[in-house]
């Protein structure tokens, strides 16, 4: 029943170091630095509640983006971010930082679309169960 | 199976978050002037004896067994309508499960009084969790509290080992080296997170390569018509935290399904047919009064369940959402809110969960989540409730084996009932 060998972990270890640290990197979905933490903001890159990037809206205009990468300041009871790249909702994403380039071509970067999953898990916090 | 107080470790918050489990403590209910509770619950842990684990253990792998059994069934008979199984996800499931394509895990979800048999009140055959704090926090708990004594839980072990046999099953798998790339998705929760990066941690410790990100994020190359990542890299194995039935009804889940991609999908998409709660049905009608099951069925309660109660579930809820328990012959009833149930749902009769007293004047109702990983049990953790139904706002409760236990050995075990652990 018991164990035979101790447990050992590494990817844990970071995830748990950046929880304590309150990194603004916490839910970037990876911690080996090549995935960039992407939050929706406003036009004074507030960050403001995902579902305004996800809602449809009609006309398809979003007064609103999405932020990847950077830091998060708190000021006057809102949080900021700066540092980043920000992009119009449904764009590309930035190619992460210190990443590998030049393996594919801009056109092929640019027939790549996003956001065809996930949607149904938005606003219901947990896919697991 | 026995319930204990005992006093919290002082510190248990920052040791439980040094282990990375940061969400130990459920937020307040929305409007319901509730406090947070504590989600990891170490002011109890529940003891069971040897047999008590062999039976949970027995009862684990022939539950396994018989799924598996009702798969084929539900396949044969092209079942899939009378699930709410979409059409379009036919082709997939009967490909995926006539190639064999190995499952990772899934917990079933036991009642379990210590005198009858275990009995399933459901399968998380695809996306479960509390993986995390039954493997590793739960562990750490024990070999802290009670060293030297054991526990229901080879799941780290196993699930290395588990990786470690579908490696060269995986897209890119090159027996010279370079363990094939394994993308890992999830949407953007901490508790999913976490699953998430402990089974990339199982999974590297295994040989293979990980690369996580939001499910969000997960693209669609229209030229080379495969799915990438935000590196624009192929996705050629995919672990997803994210229910079948989600992404089936989504525009890339075609993408996912299509079995003539080479892609490959942990969990397989034969799972749908065992996440799916009809599955109950299923199992009652082909192994009707077998000792680990309840009946159930799809079509309204039977008679039967009208006169001694029965849990109304939908097809495809989580979390216990819109679960409405009636008592027999109309004496009470429970519901739980929630957005299912457009899909249909199944009927079940009471399970004997057990009521454990709290000490406290009030009854904890402990449901056994019981581990397959790959195809063999290997582990459990105990998640209770005050009320009826085990929801988003259940605790998790370590757990111990009695084996060669020395009371006298621990002053730990003084009770202490002012504390919730919080």
């Amino acid at each position: 029943m018991k164990k035979s060998v101790c447990i050992t972990l590494t990817l844990m270890t970071g995830l748990a170091a950046a929880c304590a640290d309150d990194r603004p990197d916490e839910a970037s979905g990876d911690f080996g630095g090549d995935v960039a933490t992407r939050q929706c903001v406003d036009r004074e890159n507030r960050v403001v509640p995902d579902e305004e990037c996800t809602r449809p809206r009609s006309g398809g205009m979003y007064p609103f983006f999405f932020y990847y990468g950077g830091r998060a300041l708190a000021a006057g009871g809102a949080t900021y971010m700066t540092g980043g790249t920000r992009t119009d909702v449904g764009a590309p994403p930035p190619r992460a930082a210190g990443a590998a380039s030049g393996a594919r071509s801009a056109a092929g970067r640019g027939a790549v679309s996003r956001g065809g999953l996930g949607a149904r898990g938005m606003g219901r916090g947990v896919a697991g169960g | 199976v026995r319930r204990h107080a005992i006093t919290p470790r002082p510190d248990w918050r920052a040791k439980v978050e040094a282990l990375g489990l940061v969400f130990h403590t459920t937020p307040a209910a929305d409007g319901a002037g509730a406090a947070p509770v504590p989600y990891w619950n170490e002011s109890a842990y529940y003891e069971l004896t040897v047999d008590d684990v062999d039976r949970i253990e027995r009862a684990t792998d022939e539950l396994h067994a018989r799924c598996l059994d009702a798969v084929q069934h539900v396949i044969d008979r092209k079942l899939y309508a009378r699930l709410g199984i979409p059409p379009h996800a036919v082709r997939a499931i009967e490909r995926s499960w006539e190639a064999e394509a190995p499952s990772l895990y899934g917990r079933f979800d036991l009642a379990y009084d210590g005198t009858a048999p275990p009995v399933m009140l459901e399968y998380n055959a695809d996306t479960p969790t509390s993986l995390y704090e039954a493997a590793v926090v739960q562990w750490a708990w024990l070999e802290e509290r009670f060293p030297g004594r054991d526990q229901f839980n080879s799941l780290h072990d196993r699930l290395i080992a588990t990786w470690a046999t579908l490696r060269p099953a995986f897209n890119g798998f090159n027996a010279s080296g370079g363990g094939p790339v394994v993308h890992f998705a999830h949407v953007e929760d901490t508790e999913d997170l976490v699953t998430v990066t402990y089974l990339r941690d199982t999974a590297s410790q295994a040989g293979l390569t990980t690369v996580g990100l939001h499910v969000g994020d997960i693209g669609f190359d229209h030229q080379r018509r495969e799915l990438v990542d935000l590196e624009d890299r192929a996705i050629r194995n995919l672990f997803k935290l994210y229910p079948w039935e989600w992404a089936a009804a989504e525009e890339f889940g075609p993408m996912l399904l299509d079995p003539d991609a080479p892609l490959h999908v942990i969990e397989p998409a034969w799972k749908m047919v065992l996440s799916n709660k009809g599955i109950l049905a299923v199992l009652w009608e082909l192994f009707e009064d077998h000792p680990n099951l309840v009946p159930a069925t799809l079509d309204g309660p039977t008679e039967e369940m009208a006169t001694w109660g029965y849990v109304r579930k939908p097809l495809l809820s989580r979390e216990g959402a819109n679960v409405t328990i009636v008592d027999g012959l109309g004496r009470g009833r429970v519901e739980t809110g929630g957005d299912y149930g457009a899909e249909g749902y199944v009927y079940q009769a009471q399970a004997p969960i057990p009521a454990c007293d709290a000490g406290d004047g009030t009854v904890r109702r402990p449901v056994i989540g019981s581990w397959i990983i790959g195809q063999e049990a290997g582990g459990m953790g105990i998640r209770e409730t005050a009320g009826h139904v085990t929801d988003n706002r259940s605790q998790f409760v370590p757990h111990v084996i009695d084996t060669w236990y020395d009371p006298q050995q621990y002053d730990v075990l003084a009770p202490d009932r002012s504390a919730d652990g919080a």
